[in-house]
């Protein structure tokens, strides 16, 4: 027992210097990437303080590349913030458009039935309180919000057994 | 090759108990004050099978054109109290399209209309569940 133990205790030492090496391998490769996005970064200053017929180096392009890659970033980072603001779920704290809708008496006598009906059921199944809001949708806001808060007074002093 | 079975084993064991620290809470509901509170995984694996919280949504194209949206908060406790609330408010919507799927929710809502007035959601690791498996 104690050999196995001795075993598997060094096969763990071996493990974790394995893993700092990897560990240290990382770090020199972020090490280089930043001096790269250094580099690009400062590649159009330079690049406009040249003239087009400078004389190649062999810095010039690996700078290019690397303009190239951090302007191509930039294009795709703008195009995914621009798709984020144009989301609907990214848009979420901007107010709810409602249109406004005419008053329908028959619209509010339908709620008034419907409401009165899930007053008499023991058990409201969830399609049933859909088929409510779906009916306190098509109200004017006003009438909308006082179908909702009937609801939610009846869900919770017990008069409506369900939910959502 | 028992004996390195059940060294395995054992490692394995004392593994599964470092697992990160957790943080239970469970389904309360003030209904006179208009609160509840709650992390879904304790609400779910609850042995009362009634107890639950959520907050959801719902939103509706209008005939004539635009949209309205309906946000909701609900929970029951274990002492058979219920809470629900609705919201029309923009950024209260907007809180509950930022909820996680693990974490704790909080709302509280004003108890003369039912109306949502404060959602929260803490996405931590702490209310994950000891192991993600299908219902």
């Amino acid at each position: 027992m104690l050999k196995i133990l001795a075993a598997l205790s060094i096969l763990q030492t071996l493990a974790i210097g394995f893993l700092a090496a990897r560990a240290a391998e990382i770090n020199d490769r972020l090490a280089l990437a930043e001096a790269a996005i250094s580099v690009a970064e400062a590649a159009p200053s330079r690049a406009a303080s040249q003239p087009a017929t400078a004389p190649a180096n062999a810095e010039i392009p690996v700078a290019a590349n690397a303009a190239l890659d951090a302007q191509m970033l930039r294009r795709l980072l703008r195009e995914e913030f621009a798709a984020l603001r144009l989301s609907p779920q990214a848009g979420a704290s901007a107010p709810a458009p409602t249109a406004a809708i005419p008053a329908d008496p028959q619209k509010t006598a339908a709620i008034r039935k419907d409401f009165n009906r899930l007053l008499t059921l023991p058990r409201v199944e969830t399609r049933d309180l859909d088929h409510f809001v779906e009916l306190a949708a098509q109200l004017p806001e006003a009438e909308r919000a006082r179908a909702l808060r009937d609801l939610s007074r009846a869900i919770n002093d017990g008069r409506i057994d369900g939910h959502f | 090759m028992k004996k390195l079975a059940v060294t395995i084993a054992l490692s394995m064991i004392a593994g599964a108990a470092h697992a990160g620290m957790t943080q239970p809470a469970e389904v309360d509901v003030d209904a006179a004050g208009g609160f509840a509170g709650g992390d879904q995984v304790t609400a779910r694996y609850n042995v009362d099978p009634d107890v639950y919280i959520g907050c959801g949504m719902r939103r509706f194209a209008l005939a004539g054109g635009g949209f309205t949206a309906f946000g909701f908060c609900q929970a029951e406790d274990a002492d058979g109290d219920v809470a629900f609330c609705n919201t029309a408010n923009a950024d209260l919507l907007g809180a509950i399209e930022s909820s996680g799927d693990f974490g704790y929710i909080t709302f509280s809502w004003d108890v003369a209309t039912g109306e949502c007035t404060r959602i929260g959601f803490s996405n931590q690791s702490f209310y994950l569940p000891k192991k993600l498996d299908r219902n």
